[in-house]
């Protein structure tokens, strides 16, 4: 188990790094002049100007000096600062960070909740009526744009019935966003859970198990559940990812004040400094939280718990 | 008992793919659904009413009406027609998509079961990482290096899709890479180009063609996202996303606005998701139904 | 009723609904198992044996018919309900499997999947079936049974699996036991350890055993009376002394004439043509380890494959390498065909090295030596026509012009018993016989001097075996090829090689010629595999216990012991 954990941790040390090198050189894969795309966007800056903040981000220097300042101040919590206003870009990250990892963690949440089950269900009764329902459910689901279903959320629930607020950071607010991400992906967690039951329930193991005398719920509960959730624990991490990637839309549609908002207006604006600091934070939370569920996993799964 | 021998039946189950592909309801109705989708990208020209740019044809927020079967939008354009050059623009970005993300991921997933060694090791954990940062973050790198345009969003969506299926494509030509009959030929002495392109990229073809068609739902879902967001089609360009963004305004005076460029897209996704089912069941009649 | 029947079945009829179609599975089938008897329902594939069990149970899948009785306790099976079905389950009848890998929950430890079942249906609580449990993995002769309850299965080797399988079933307390080819999976030697414990617990116990299987040599050991299936039905069923004896029906024959003997010689080998005194093949102190360095250096593993193995093969020789699984000799076959590159030592074939960097050398190499593979249904690219995949060889040496290789293809195909017009069809048109078939077609496809022939048939029923080794034979003899046959199975050497070489964990325990190494064997483990081997004549068979856990075997560098016959020292 050990072993495993390090090799995992390695990995991710290694994402990591390797994103600071991609992140560095994102700004020299920019067709043109970086600086000047910038200061297009706004109006009235000095070539001194242009200068001080070429000079800030070291774009006068050979590429590998650039990487090294910026470790090194990465080292000391510092992103660099936006173009617009000057402000810390890990401040500005800092601050709306938590609001989106509320999001992704809520989504989560419903997504799980609703997924899981149902396609527990649907491995049950696999090959009856309520399987094929359950399944053209999943796949309409999988097949509807999030951001779609963000808007007729939006037009039912807070516009025509007025139930919920249209914008703002509250609680409250929370409801729509989480329900539109949480619903496109408990459809894809259904159809993940269906397949990973299914497939345990294709094992010899289970015939064992029957023909010990076992009663079916049983089996089902104690065989096929631990055996199949294994594995699901190594894809939720990968759709926290795609939870995370989902809410940069779905923070636009609400105007939900987290880091996938800020990212798309700093594309807009092309203020480089936010979009490297957004690329680093989004890949780090998606590795912490990689490592997390690796190791949940290494515990559950008896095989690589005990080597 | 020789007799057995030369009675054996040679068993002929040579249903013609199609049929198989037909007899499944998934495969049925995807294939209706995206024939449909191809006659109206080709035929745009002969079955939209109006241009899909040319603005004021109409009064401006129509709901459907015999004039206008799916109403205007805001600046008066007929919507109709907007719909069908979008379904043109929508199969061009999918197909373009698609076609970036698996040509390279093929040769990349070839390269590194085939040669083996470090090569395998350095293309395969860089999949892995590239794989961890999510398309949309890919996607979003991408056009923010770029800049937002049409084209810039279609690469931007073909290159996050590289370690897809660069990885399946990997996986898949490690298994038949240690099949016998691999081994039989390079025990024959096959050459490399043989034995990669006559024995592996066929074996492995049909699992890619498999995964690209459900890519290419997932290619317009994403190039749709990008320019929902503003980041992809820019106006007057009539992409259903960029419809969808441009519809947020105004969704209590014209829900029809929001309604029908999503349905559009929904019916889209759903006819490739049902169609690459359906192609998976029909290449693989063992495979049970998943 | 006769009181010593405990499970009687009469007219059983199974059929199975898929896409439209009934197919019958089972026709009619009547036999009954007696208290302390062990009853073998012997076929090969497609003989509906496992659907036999199944139906017992009501394990069926789910789109199948019964029909017929299945009386137990004096009532019929067959027309209970599921909850009482399921009392019966294990408590009156219990079954094991073939797959010990696969047969248990890879995340439950022993213990909770040896206890479930008692403690579930209230036999008894938790602690006391633990203490029976480890009482159980005692009786099967599982050491330390009290640290194994909190282990998991990937821990344990196939045959400790089976064993626990056992215990875990015995628990129950079952009066009938259903084995459905227990030991198909397993080597050899652990073969014969499972079929001792099974054949003392029926004594012991006075339990009915039902020993599913397809070796004739199993059913020999073990079984008091026999029943044989074809097709889903009976074919014959008599005891066990009597059907080795005095077979009455044509299909039992043929059977039994198919089974490969230890002690007779069935196939004539031609002649040995010396045409020189260089042997053929030369294999020459050759070692090879598998090792598995992952990045960073975690998760990695070195497995000694070969160790300085020599051996030697003449022209026109058939030598056999025998060993269980482990051994290294699929891993020495593929060096010979350079499909895995040694570490040290050389390999010349045909006077030339085969690692010699001069492409020429390759090319001839490529020429003269061919494989046939175990597995009948991935050794032809499902892509290639079947006559593509037997010109393929004599394409990319260029033998011969396009045109010519179709004529050569039809040549090929008729020498391997098929016809021409097969050259157009595709591999799943095939039987895995037939399959075969075809790849012995194309391993002679580059007129080779050698073929490794890597347990080509162990995946064949032996009925099929029978024929593929008798035209193996008669085509090496016909074109005075050698052949490497890598094997498992002792009776089918000593049916087919002049010579046999003794595997074991990467090193040659023993060589020379068939009837000496296997007439008067010297090695322990030689020994051992001779006595584990069933042998298919019930009166032969060996009273004495297998109590052999074999500790220790020479495994010293070979001495000559008699005329070219090497042990290890």
């Amino acid at each position: 188990m050990i072993r495993f954990l390090l090799g995992k941790f390695v990995m991710a040390f290694l994402t990591v790094f390797i994103t600071t090198i991609l992140v560095t050189g994102l700004i020299h894969l920019v067709p043109g002049d970086p600086v000047q795309i910038m200061f297009a966007q706004s109006q009235g800056s000095t070539p001194e100007q242009i200068e001080e903040v070429r000079r800030n981000l070291g774009l006068d220097k050979p590429i590998y000096i650039q990487y090294f300042m910026y470790v090194e101040k990465l080292f000391q919590g510092d992103l660099g600062y936006t173009i617009r206003g000057g402000q810390p870009v890990i401040e500005v990250i800092f601050q709306r960070l938590p609001n989106t990892l509320k999001l992704a963690c809520a989504a989560m949440i419903i997504a799980i909740s609703i997924g899981l089950p149902i396609g527990f269900f649907a491995a049950y009764k696999k090959g009856t009526i309520w399987d094929t329902i359950v399944m053209i459910i999943a796949i309409a689901g999988i097949s509807m744009p999030h951001f779609w279903l963000g808007l007729i959320l939006l037009f039912f629930f807070a516009l025509q019935l007025g139930w919920l607020p249209v914008s703002g950071s509250g609680y409250m607010n929370l409801v729509l966003p989480a329900l539109t991400l949480g619903l496109s992906n408990a459809a894809i967690f259904a159809r993940l859970t269906r397949s990973s039951m299914i497939d345990v329930m294709q094992q010899d193991f289970v015939q064992t198990a029957l023909a010990k005398g076992l009663p079916k719920g049983l089996v089902l509960r104690r065989h096929v559940l631990r055996a199949g959730l294994v594995p699901l624990i190594t894809m939720m991490g990968l759709q926290f990812a795609f939870m995370m990637g989902g809410a940069i839309v779905v923070e636009n549609i609400f105007s939900w004040n987290g880091v996938g908002r800020m990212a798309v207006e700093a594309i807009f604006q092309r203020d480089y400094p936010i979009i490297q600091g957004f690329i680093l934070t989004f890949a780090v939370v998606v590795v912490i939280v990689s490592i997390f569920l690796d190791t949940i996993y290494a515990f559950i799964d008896p095989r690589i718990r005990r080597g | 008992m020789s007799e057995k021998l030369n009675n054996e039946k040679l068993k002929t189950k040579n249903q013609s793919f199609f049929i198989r592909l037909l007899s499944t309801p998934n495969g049925l109705i995807g294939l209706t659904i995206v024939i449909i989708l191809i006659l109206s990208a080709g035929f745009a020209d002969f079955l939209a009413p109006f241009s899909p740019t040319k603005m004021g044809v109409g009064k401006r927020f129509l709901p459907p009406n015999l004039e206008f079967i799916l109403g205007t939008d805001e600046f008066g354009r007929d919507m109709v027609s907007r719909i069908l050059f979008g379904s043109r623009l929508t199969l061009m970005i999918g197909a373009m998509a698609v076609g970036i993300s698996m040509t390279t991921g093929i040769i990349v997933g070839l390269f590194a079961a085939y040669k083996g060694g470090w090569l395998e090791t350095l293309l395969m954990r860089s999949t892995d990482i590239l794989f961890s940062f999510t398309e949309t973050l890919i996607a979003l790198s991408c056009v923010a290096v770029l800049g937002p345009s049409l084209t810039n969003a279609v690469i931007a969506v073909g290159i996050a899709g590289i370690p897809f299926y660069a990885r399946t494509c990997y996986s898949a030509a490690l298994v038949e890479k240690a099949k016998p009959y691999f081994e039989a030929s390079i025990a024959c002495g096959a050459s490399h180009s043989r034995l990669v392109f006559m024995h592996l990229l066929p074996n492995v073809l049909p699992t890619m063609i498999v995964i690209a068609t459900l890519g290419v739902s997932t290619a317009i879902l994403a190039a749709a996202g990008l320019s929902f967001l503003g980041l992809g089609a820019q106006p007057p360009l009539p992409e259903w996303g960029y419809m969808l963004a441009g519809s947020r305004d105004y969704i209590n005076r014209a829900p029809w606005l929001m309604t029908i460029p999503g349905i559009a897209i929904a019916l889209t996704v759903l006819g490739f998701n049902l169609l690459g089912d359906g192609f998976r069941t029909a290449l693989d009649p063992v495979e049970r139904q998943r | 009723m006769n009181e010593s029947i405990i499970l009687s079945v009469k007219n059983l009829n199974v059929s199975v609904k898929s896409k439209g179609t009934v197919s019958q599975i089972i026709h009619d089938l009547s036999f009954d198992v007696k208290r302390g008897e062990i009853l073998s329902i012997v076929g090969e594939s497609g003989s509906g044996k496992s659907m036999t069990a199944k139906a017992i149970l009501r394990l069926l899948p789910e789109n199948s018919s019964v029909s017929g009785k299945v009386i137990f306790e004096n009532k019929n099976l067959l027309d209970l309900n599921e909850k009482i079905i399921r009392k019966i389950r294990g408590a009156g009848i219990g079954m094991i499997f073939q797959e010990p890998m696969t047969a248990l929950n890879p995340v439950l430890s022993i213990g909770k999947q040896m206890t479930e079942a008692l403690v579930i249906n209230s036999v008894c609580n938790q602690s006391e079936a633990n203490e029976r449990a480890v009482e159980m993995l005692n009786r099967v002769s599982i050491t330390e049974p009290k640290k194994r309850m909190k282990q998991y299965p990937h821990e344990f080797s196939g045959g400790m699996r089976q064993r626990m399988m056992i215990a875990m079933v015995m628990l129950i307390e079952p009066s009938v036991l259903i084995a459905d080819e227990p030991t198909t999976a397993l080597d050899v030697t652990i073969q014969a350890q499972i079929l001792d414990l099974l054949s003392s617990l029926v004594s012991e116990t006075k339990i009915g055993l039902v020993l599913i299987t397809h070796d004739m040599g199993v059913v020999a050991e073990t079984a008091d009376s026999v029943l044989v299936m074809y097709e889903g039905k009976e074919v014959e069923h008599a005891k066990v002394n009597q059907l080795f004896k005095k077979p009455t029906q044509p299909y039992t024959k043929s059977l039994l004439a198919a089974v490969p003997r230890l002690d007779v010689k069935t196939f004539e080998n031609g002649s040995i043509s010396k045409t020189s005194t260089i042997p053929l093949v030369k294999i020459n102190q050759v070692s090879k380890t598998f090792s598995k360095d992952k990045f960073l250096f975690f998760d990695s593993w070195k497995t000694i494959a070969l160790d300085k193995v020599s051996l030697e093969i003449n022209f026109g020789e058939t030598v056999a390498l025998v060993g269980e699984s482990g051994s290294g000799k699929s891993t020495l076959g593929r060096a010979i065909v350079k499909l895995v590159n040694i570490d040290s030592g050389n390999i010349i074939i045909d006077s030339s090295n085969i690692n010699s960097p001069n492409p020429n050398d390759l090319q001839k190499l490529r020429s003269n030596v061919q494989i046939i593979f175990q597995d009948p249904y991935s050794s032809l690219d499902p892509r290639f026509s079947v006559g593509r995949s037997i010109a393929e060889p004599i394409l990319i040496q260029k033998k011969c012009s396009r045109s010519e290789a179709k004529d050569r293809v039809s040549i090929l195909l008729k020498s391997v018993g098929l016809t021409d017009e097969m050259a157009s069809r595709y591999p799943h048109e095939f039987s895995g016989g037939q399959r075969q078939r075809v790849a012995i077609a194309r391993a002679l496809a580059s007129e080779p001097k050698f073929i490794v022939a890597d347990e080509p048939t162990s995946a064949l029923d032996v009925t099929i075996q029978a024929q593929i080794l008798k035209l193996l034979n008669n085509l090496k003899n016909e074109r005075n090829i050698s052949l490497l046959f890598i094997t498992h199975d002792l009776a089918v050497v000593r049916q087919i090689s002049d010579q046999v070489a003794v595997m074991c964990e990467g090193k040659i325990l023993e060589k020379g010629p068939t009837n000496c190494v296997l007439g008067n064997p010297q090695n322990a483990y030689t020994k051992s595999l001779l006595e584990a081997a069933p042998y298919p004549d019930p009166e032969k068979r060996k009273k004495l216990k297998r109590k052999s856990d074999l500790k220790s075997f020479n495994t010293g560098p070979l001495i000559e012991i008699a005329n070219n016959h090497w042990a290890a020292s």
